[in-house]
């Protein structure tokens, strides 16, 4: 955990560094929807429309960028009439079940092409902290597990030029958080869509 | 900076959209979507025995000092219970003191806020019918109820309005530790904390679910 909290925050400062660059940088808002795969999805199948991400990307040359991500996504699904089983122990009820997934992490990203006014592919990915709660509500029980997580998150996307200093971005992202001692390992996919600005 | 200004714009609007949005979106919104139906059960113990069982005509309240029970679903819960054992095959002994049956089922409702299953013994007015033992008491006064899958994943506390019941069988309570051991158990959780129109509705459904969900029974 303290290992954890470390990472985020540094994480947090690489971003605040990179946020303060004042010329060279890339900063974005971005809407993300959220595609749970593996055991998560299992447990969530549901697509998530409740998703945002910032970053804040500095140019170390004119291709590569390093820099930091904050992110936010909410998973829901309603079971009605679930049947949950442990051991001897059987219960029925409405499950309404959440995963509020959090990455922190540090970036780097390559970009094709040398014109900055033109369409840019970039390839790049992230590694560091994700916090997940995940809670299971039945009838008026709930469990919930609050656990950070190490995770890396490799991507692609693109960046459109729509003026001298604004671009659309859409990346896909897949994070994948691993499992620790007493929580599970999580993995989705990411569509982000939103604005960059430069300066 | 005019960049600057704006990112800083749609950013707080975006950070307000989401916080309003809430991060546990939907959740219960009806009485009945919060319904809970819990039974556990002795993993030892051989269900396929049973042929006969016995079940109190009288119902355990357990109230708040001074206050009435409320009794109007009693005899619809009985009468629901007896349709799934009769179900089962299982043949209902009402009077015990001639034939003892294999199994006893006694039923309990809450009414209070937080009922603790451990802390309620042998209920007297349960309108036991037979003889323990050679002794000249009925059933099972002080003694315990205890849990077989105590230690593995259990529900000790239910809310307001919750039915509850205990399958035992008599020969395997213990006169030394005097302890009566559940081999199956059930419960509505809160199902009669708010009673309305499809209070008789979810009273079926529930108990209907708690025999489905126990196959060990057949």
């Amino acid at each position: 955990m303290k290992i954890m909290k470390f990472i985020a925050t540094t994480i947090l400062a690489v971003f605040l560094a990179t946020a303060g660059y004042s010329q060279g940088s890339i900063y974005t808002i971005d809407y993300t929807m959220g595609f749970a795969t593996g055991d998560m999805g299992k447990y969530i199948g549901s697509t998530s429309f409740r998703g945002f991400t910032f970053e804040g990307r500095a140019f170390v040359t004119d291709n590569v960028t390093v820099g930091g991500l904050f992110s936010w996504s909410t998973f829901y699904e309603e079971q009605r009439g679930a049947t949950y089983e442990q051991g001897s122990l059987t219960v029925t009820g409405n499950q309404y079940r959440y995963i509020n997934a959090f990455p922190l992490l540090a970036q780097a990203h390559y970009y094709l092409g040398e014109d900055e006014y033109s369409p840019r592919v970039y390839l790049g990915g992230g590694l560091g902290a994700y916090k997940i709660n995940k809670r299971t509500e039945i009838g008026t029980w709930a469990l919930e597990e609050r656990k950070w997580h190490f995770g890396v998150s490799p991507e692609v996307g693109i960046l459109l030029p729509v003026s001298m200093t604004t671009q659309f971005n859409i990346s896909m992202r897949y994070n994948y958080a691993l499992k620790t001692n007493s929580a599970p390992a999580y993995s989705w996919f990411g569509l982000s869509v939103g604005f960059a600005w430069g300066d | 900076m005019k960049m600057k200004k704006a990112f800083t714009k749609i950013g707080a609007l975006v950070a307000i959209v989401f916080a309003l949005s809430s991060c546990y979106p939907g959740g219960a919104e009806y009485t009945t979507d919060t319904d809970i139906i819990v039974t556990n059960y002795d993993e030892n113990y051989d269900f396929n025995s049973i042929s006969t069982y016995f079940l109190s005509d009288s119902i355990q309240h357990i109230v708040e000092e001074g206050k009435e029970p409320g009794t109007s679903f009693d005899s619809y819960i009985l009468s629901e219970m007896v349709r799934n054992f009769d179900a089962l095959g299982w043949e209902r002994r009402s009077d015990t003191l001639e034939s003892e049956p294999d199994v006893a089922i006694v039923l309990t409702i809450a009414e209070i806020t937080n009922y603790n299953v451990y802390s309620y013994p042998w209920y007297g007015g349960w309108g036991w019918g037979w003889y323990w033992k050679s002794t000249d008491y009925w059933g099972y006064p002080g003694y315990g109820w205890g849990y077989p899958w105590y230690g593995g994943t259990y529900v000790t506390s239910y809310t307001t309005g919750t039915v509850h019941w205990r399958l035992f069988d008599p020969d395997k309570s213990d006169e030394e530790t005097e302890t009566v051991y559940v081999e199956w158990e059930g419960a509505l959780n809160g199902l009669l904390g708010t009673t309305g129109s499809t209070t008789k509705d979810r009273i079926s459904k529930g108990i209907d679910q708690a025999f489905k969900q126990s196959p060990y029974l057949k």
